[in-house]
């Protein structure tokens, strides 16, 4: 593979592998920390990509997979998600009301990561069922039951306040409000 | 005295199971009106679409942003390497 396929490849996945790893890990910078250990990973192993494959699925693999290696590393705690979500509904039952962008990353948090992942590849990147299930490393029938594990989760996080609340209007300030953030983070 | 005596028509059994019948029947309908408030087929659908697409807005807010200049300095590294070779 030459030197230019390599890059145009890469420039192409770029955008798309900065959105995958901050809906992945809600945070902007940590996300390009991911995107450029997975671009060093790629270049190292390079030799292993096999041509004329998906590079895009093939990059995205080696996001989650370094991603997902150093959260076991942490030792996050995931399992306590629900916990955390009663909690959270104890103690802020006032914002409920305002669904902004920062909340949909907070609900996302709150997803298994298994479900988070297979839903921001299948719902927000666009992927199929099977590019999801290569990047993954699991069945078709796994990223679907995952998937709609996901929507149902988030519903029940999201659905707390009333549609109503989150009308064309406030949903607009809040996409604004999101972008103003993210281009002052990028 | 005589004249009323303590009546237990089978219609008071049958009332107390009405009562019975009738508090399972209001218990049921709350807990069906709670669950369809949470998961009733048109509210789900609006919910779901609302935060299919606050997903894709995220998403694609970052995707069609520029790239950094740092990812862009990395891969011309590689041509530097690849000139040099």
């Amino acid at each position: 593979m030459s030197a230019d396929t390599v890059k145009d490849g890469f420039i192409k996945a770029i955008p798309n592998l900065r959105a995958f790893a901050v809906s992945l890990c809600g945070n902007p910078e940590r996300a390009d920390d991911l995107v450029q250990e997975t671009m060093l990973k790629a270049l190292k192993n390079i030799e292993s990509f096999q041509e004329g494959t998906n590079l895009k699925a093939w990059l995205f693999t080696i996001l989650r997979n370094t991603y997902f290696s150093e959260r076991r590393r942490f030792k996050r705690e995931v399992e306590d998600a629900d916990g955390a979500y009663a909690g959270r509904v104890a103690v802020h039952p006032e914002q409920h009301g305002h669904m902004a962008m920062r909340e949909l990353q907070d609900a996302l948090t709150l997803l298994q990561d298994d479900q988070r992942e297979a839903l921001i590849l299948v719902c927000a990147a666009g992927m199929s069922y099977e590019e999801a299930a290569e990047i993954t490393g699991c069945a078709v029938g796994t990223i679907k039951s995952r998937v709609n594990r996901a929507r149902n989760k988030l519903s029940e996080i999201m659905g707390v306040s009333s549609t109503d609340e989150f009308g064309p209007d406030s949903e607009t300030e809040a996409i604004l409000a999101h972008n103003t953030s993210l281009s002052r983070s990028f | 005295m005589s004249a009323t005596p303590p009546k237990l028509p089978p219609k008071s059994i049958t009332s107390m199971k009405d009562v019975l019948r009738e508090g399972a029947t209001v218990e049921e309908k709350r807990h069906m009106e709670m669950t369809s408030e949470k998961s009733g087929e048109g509210l789900d659908i609006k919910l779901q679409t609302q935060i299919g697409q606050k997903l894709k807005s995220m998403y694609d807010e970052v995707a069609n942003a520029p790239i950094p200049d740092k990812f862009l300095e990395l891969l011309s590294k590689l041509d530097d390497r690849e000139s040099g070779k």
